[in-house]
């Protein structure tokens, strides 16, 4: 499964129909298609003019064609209906981003009395597509309270993983964790849904190894959302945050040229980023270097032999400053390294992640405690408060049981050096949201902090370098794919939800011990960049099972601990 | 790291001699889950199917210790096992993927012949076990010398790699190739819902129907959109009808006349009574189609003339002038039969302004909703412009894209003279009048490329000024020039844009021929009349652009627009180094 190849199929959709046109959007469709195409791209398929389709200053223009990309809503609706009333453009095809209730479609033709309208089409991308196996809602405020969903949140929660399902040709075999009911309520109207759409059903195909979604919970691992990451794409979203693909350096120390403020990083757009997003910090060092060292190469060979003989052609290329993409790419990169090795050196992110990995890895409740008061008092490392509290998030779950726990104490800490009552607070955040007692303990070995790799798939094994102490992690889902695949996950744990379409079509679901073929994941209440890399391996590897995975958003440590201080 | 199945390592050990002779077998039982088997090929088969672990990676990440810890679980609970049922069974264990193609030879020698005897049978008794349905005639046998059939792999077949033929296409593979399922039915076809899972290779598994199709699925609403416009077009028509009907008969009224200058609002609105259905005043409190409320803020009622009901003055219903609507009404292409041909309407201005009909919105959408919009088909002329340019360029770049790629193929060729002239340093003479012939062509297609690379540099070139003219002033909020719309400079930046692109994309190829116009002619010397030409048409060009660009800075001059001069200066230093050279090039030849 290949989330990009969806998303461009899409794409080639909307803008293949030849002849110079306007592409209307809105919102949510501007920023999903951004993901998916590039301005050029579009313009290759004679696409002269984007605009929003609620931007009422458009000018009339009866010559062009309009292409119409929204998602389905009643403002969309209205919109539209206004614009088909008096239209500004020869014809329009309306192309949605979900299914389209049958009273908007009645709306629509009943406006369209000029018959402007050439064509309606469902299309279904009503998700972000981050790397070609990870998308995302983008949807923060999902709680109503712990464990109880926001309506309007669930509702597009619900619509938008439908629209996934249903873009990837599948109609899952539902599996959700048995300890939260927000992944039971998701997967119980998801079923019930999809059970309903027995028009769309139908026309995808049938395989022999029926898909499978897996809807988690967040709660049930709070560590990897905890840990600082160190590879490439995931400590960016860490350190620097990205939103729709897109880093924003606003505000930071370096003197940045204008064009490298807002920085957009899309694996299919960018080559050098492409092959680095998932190295590791040393290794990223070297792949810069590299990178650096090819553009030279190439520069010094233009300028000796090919374009000097050829004045009127160096005329032309110094008139166009996109010629200097190439060096652009380069300094974005290089600036965005820079930046990310500031900021670890500046927050002691070596020495923080160590003692991270520690808690998180190994049992050592007293070395780990005397270090976590050594960082929390140090006057010689000053540790941002958010690290801080961060540090005690992951002792107080970590040892939450622990005879000897001393998490008041530290508590106590947070507050003589001079944290905030209210990030303080954080910390019990967590535990309720997130603790002991409301973790699924499926088996015992596959505790959130076990770090042994003995009944992992292949695959897996690439994520994690043994020799290294700042990456000893391994994030839980790893062991519950590692189940999953072969058809393991115990039900009781793992509940299964078969809906009416499928028992009809396929009575007899017996896998008689083949492996899963495509898996989506669902992380309710955020994914992490880590998750996605782990699935990426995976992938590399595991030439017959392909999973995608995705959350309502990406989180980084800060997005996932105010998630928590702001649930009641 | 490759996978190896724990099962195919136990012969390494030197324990367990395989020795296959499976005519010996009775009656058979799984050692496993000890179900019924009727011979040791279906065991055998059973074994693979079922309790195998299908899974390359299951051993792999596990270290030393617990591998040989596997080992003995396997050897404890499986082989000892087995070997206490029948003796043979364990070499089958110890070895099965040697023996399930062996397992060809025995099964097929009394089953393929006619496939009456064991086939049918184990049909019968246990219908549990479907397996034996799936013909061996296709795989190919072992000739001892085997190599896994995956292009990518390669590998030598034996008892460590594995001997396997994929259930499918019947081709012989090593154990981690073969470590995937799918369902095929009796025609050894796929068949995900009434087929059977059988083993096979990751070819078959890859290249399942759908495995690679990731378009995205898409459901096309035209025809249901279409149908439901249909419907509510006909109920709609219907009513349009007895509007235009009615709207007839009030311009019979005031029109039809001796002098009808002397009909007034009231007359008609009193005539209008009389021929529809007026709504009472009493029965509203809010207008039905704002729902503002009647009486506040100077809200009043009014009546629509057409459909006789209420509505309010804000927006939902308007007073028209009668010739007006008149107008409207009969000048439109599509009505087709015109009110009253023979009425004069020239004086319709003078004489008829002060009569007016209050129509509502429903009713105005009605009837002249289809007539306002043909009427306001009109386009500005900066568009047109823009569009001509865009069709303009994609004339251009198809030209390019015809011309570059033969051009490309002849510099290839230029390159394998170059380098044999380089070698043998005495060519025959034949051979080198047909190069310097050939050379000559090469330089006429470029010089053809390039004149159309020069026309869209010109393009180009032209947009950027409006544009960057434009963005000045829209940095300084004034209105664009030229009557530009944003719209408009948006479409010109996206011309540009691609246009850039184009060139950055294409230009590099010509990069190749850099020695090619240097070789033949320094200075003027060489250029042949064709290339003057192209040269003198580059100037012609280039002059003009001079002279225009030359106007323009005067004009920036008067109107003091100093940002655009600094551009245009620019411009112009660039044009004048072109002249320069092209002139320096043509030498005597310039004009
Ligand atoms: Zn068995
Ligand atoms: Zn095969
Ligand atoms: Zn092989
Ligand atoms: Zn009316
Ligand atoms: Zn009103």
């Amino acid at each position: 499964m290949d989330l990009v190849k969806v998303g461009q199929s899409y794409v080639d959709k909307i803008v293949t129909d030849t002849g110079i046109k306007v592409l209307l959007l809105d919102d949510i469709t501007s920023s999903i298609i951004s993901l998916v195409s590039t301005q050029s791209e579009l313009l290759n398929h004679q696409v002269y003019l984007i605009d929003k389709l609620e931007n009422e200053n458009r000018d009339t223009i009866k010559q062009l064609d309009c292409v119409c990309f929204l998602s389905v809503s009643e403002k969309t609706i209205n919109l539209l209906v206004e614009e088909l009333g008096a239209p500004k453009y020869k014809s329009y095809k309306l192309y949605f981003n979900n299914v389209v209730p049958n009273s908007f479609l009645e709306r629509l033709a009943e406006r369209d009395d000029l018959e402007m309208v050439d064509k309606v089409m469902e299309l279904f991308l009503d998700y972000d597509i981050l790397n070609k196996n990870l998308f995302s809602f983008k949807q923060l405020n999902i709680f109503n309270s712990i464990d109880a969903w926001n309506q309007q949140q669930f509702l597009l929660t619900l619509a938008s993983l439908k629209s996934l399902c249903f873009s990837l040709q599948t109609n899952p075999i539902i599996r959700y964790e048995s300890n939260s009911r927000m992944c039971s309520k998701l997967a119980s109207d998801l079923s019930y849904e999809f059970g309903q759409s027995s028009k769309i059903m139908e026309k995808f195909p049938v395989n022999d190894i029926p898909p499978v979604l897996l809807i988690l919970d967040r709660k049930n691992d709070p560590i990897t959302p905890l840990l600082n990451p160190w590879t490439y794409q995931s400590m960016v979203h860490e350190l620097l945050g990205i939103f729709n693909n897109t880093v924003d350096l606003t505000g930071t120390p370096s003197d940045l040229p204008p064009d490298l403020i807002k920085l957009v990083l899309n694996p299919s757009q960018d080559p050098f980023y492409a092959q680095s997003l998932y190295l590791n910090f040393g290794d990223l060092s070297d792949s810069i270097k590299t990178y650096v060292n090819e553009y030279k190469e190439k520069t010094v060979k233009h300028n000796s032999n090919e374009l000097t003989d050829l004045n009127d052609m160096k005329h032309f290329l110094e008139s166009f400053p996109e010629f200097k993409k190439l060096s652009n790419n380069i300094s974005k990169h290089m600036g965005l390294i820079t930046e990310l090795d500031r900021k670890i050196n500046e927050n002691h992110l070596w020495q923080v992640s160590e003692l991270e990995q520690s808690i998180a890895v190994n049992d050592n409740h007293n070395a780990d405690l005397q270090e976590l008061e050594k960082l929390l008092t140090s006057q010689e490392f000053k540790i941002a408060n958010n690290l801080k509290v961060k540090l005690v998030c992951l002792y107080a779950i970590r040892y939450e049981l622990h005879p000897n726990n001393q998490l008041p104490k530290m508590l106590s800490i947070l507050l003589q050096q001079g944290v905030p009552e209210f990030e303080i607070n954080t910390v019990n955040r967590m535990l309720k949201y997130s603790g002991s007692t409301k973790r699924l303990n499926d088996d015992s070995e596959s505790s959130i902090f076990n770090q042994a790799t003995n009944n992992l798939l292949q695959g897996f094994k690439q994520s994690h370098e043994n020799d290294n102490i700042y990456m000893q992690h391994i994030p839980r889902l790893e062991r519950v794919i590692s189940k999953l695949v072969k058809n393991k996950l115990p039900t009781a744990h793992y509940p299964t939800l078969i809906n009416d379409f499928l028992k009809k079509q396929r009575p007899v679901s017996d896998l008689n011990g083949a492996r899963l073929q495509d898996i989506i994941i669902f992380f309710v209440g955020g994914v992490t960049y880590e998750e996605a890399r782990i699935i990426n391996n995976f992938n590399l590897v595991n030439k017959s099972t392909r999973i995608v995975i995705g959350g309502t958003t990406v989180h980084n440590t800060n997005s996932f601990m105010t998630q928590v201080l702001e649930l009641e | 790291m490759i996978g190896r199945r724990v099962l195919g390592q136990v012969p390494n050990e030197g324990e367990l001699s395989p020795t296959a002779s499976p005519n010996g077998a009775e009656s058979l039982s799984c050692p496993i889950c000890n179900e019924n088997m009727i011979n040791l090929g279906q065991l055998n088969q059973h074994l693979d199917d079922t309790h195998t672990n299908n899974d390359p990676s299951e051993s792999v990440n596990i270290g030393p210790y617990l591998e040989k810890d596997l080992k003995n679980w396997f050897r404890t609970k499986v082989v000892d096992r087995a070997n206490s049922l029948h003796p043979l069974i364990s070499s089958k264990l110890n070895t099965m993927d040697v023996v399930d193609n062996m397992g060809y030879f025995t099964i097929s020698d009394s089953a393929t012949s006619s496939a009456p005897n064991s086939t049918t049978n184990s049909r019968i008794s246990s219908p549990g076990l479907e397996t034996s349905e799936i013909s061996r005639s296709h795989w190919k046998k072992p000739k001892g010398n085997d190599f896994c059939h995956l292009k990518e792999c390669k590998r030598r077949l034996n008892i460590k790699n594995g001997i396997v033929n994929c259930r499918k296409c019947g081709f012989l593979f090593c154990n981690e190739h073969t470590y995937y399922r799918i369902k095929v039915n009796q025609t050894l076809q796929y068949d995900p819902l009434g087929g059977q899972f059988v083993r096979c290779c990751i070819t078959c598994f890859t290249n399942k129907p759908f495995f690679n199709n990731f378009e995205g699925f898409a459901l096309d609403d035209t025809k249901t959109f279409q149908e439901l416009r249909e419907k509510r077009l006909e109920s709609d028509r219907l009513k349009t009808i007895v509007l235009e009907k009615r709207l007839r008969k009030i311009f019979a009224f005031v029109y039809d006349r001796d002098n009808p200058s002397k009909v007034n609002n009231s007359e008609v609105t009193n005539y209008v009574k009389q021929i529809i259905h007026w709504q009472t005043d009493n029965e509203l409190n809010n207008c039905p189609l704002c729902f503002k409320q009647f009486g506040r803020f100077l809200m009043r009622k009014h009546h629509c003339r057409l459909c006789g009901e209420i509505r309010c003055d804000d927006g939902c219903s308007l007073d028209i002038p009668m010739n007006y609507l008149k107008q409207l009404f009969d000048q439109s292409p599509e009505t087709n039969e015109q009110y009253d041909q023979n009425h004069p309407t020239e004086d319709d201005t003078i004489v008829f302004d002060k009569v007016s009909l209050r129509i509502c919105k429903l009713c105005k959408n009605r009837v002249f909703h289809r007539r306002l919009f043909t009427q306001n088909r009109s386009s500005s002329t900066g568009i047109d412009d823009l569009l001509s340019t865009i069709r303009l360029v994609n004339i251009y770049k198809e030209k390019i894209h015809q011309l570059l790629p033969g051009f490309e193929e002849d510099l290839q060729r230029l390159q394998t003279i170059d380098s044999a002239s380089n070698s043998n340093q005495i060519l025959p003479t034949k051979e080198l009048e047909d190069d310097e012939q050939f050379l000559k062509m090469l330089v006429e297609k470029r010089y053809k490329i390039m004149s159309v690379f020069n026309k869209i540099d010109k393009i180009a070139k032209g947009l950027k000024l409006t544009i960057d003219q434009n963005d000045t002033l829209l940095s300084l909020k004034k209105p664009l020039a030229e009557g530009m719309t944003i719209d408009q400079l948006k479409i010109a930046r996206s011309i540009y844009m691609q246009l850039a692109s184009f060139l950055q994309e294409n230009m590099l190829k010509l990069q190749k021929v850099p020695n090619l116009t240097n070789k033949p002619s320094t200075e003027n010397e060489g250029l042949s009349k064709l290339e003057i030409r192209e040269y003198r048409d580059k100037l012609m060009v280039l002059q003009e652009q001079h002279y225009l660009i030359n106007s323009m800075i005067d004009d920036s001059k008067k109107k003091r627009k100093f940002d655009d001069l600094k551009i245009l200066d620019e411009n112009l230093a660039d044009i004048e180094t072109e002249i320069q050279t092209i002139s320096r090039k043509l030498g005597d030849d310039s004009f």
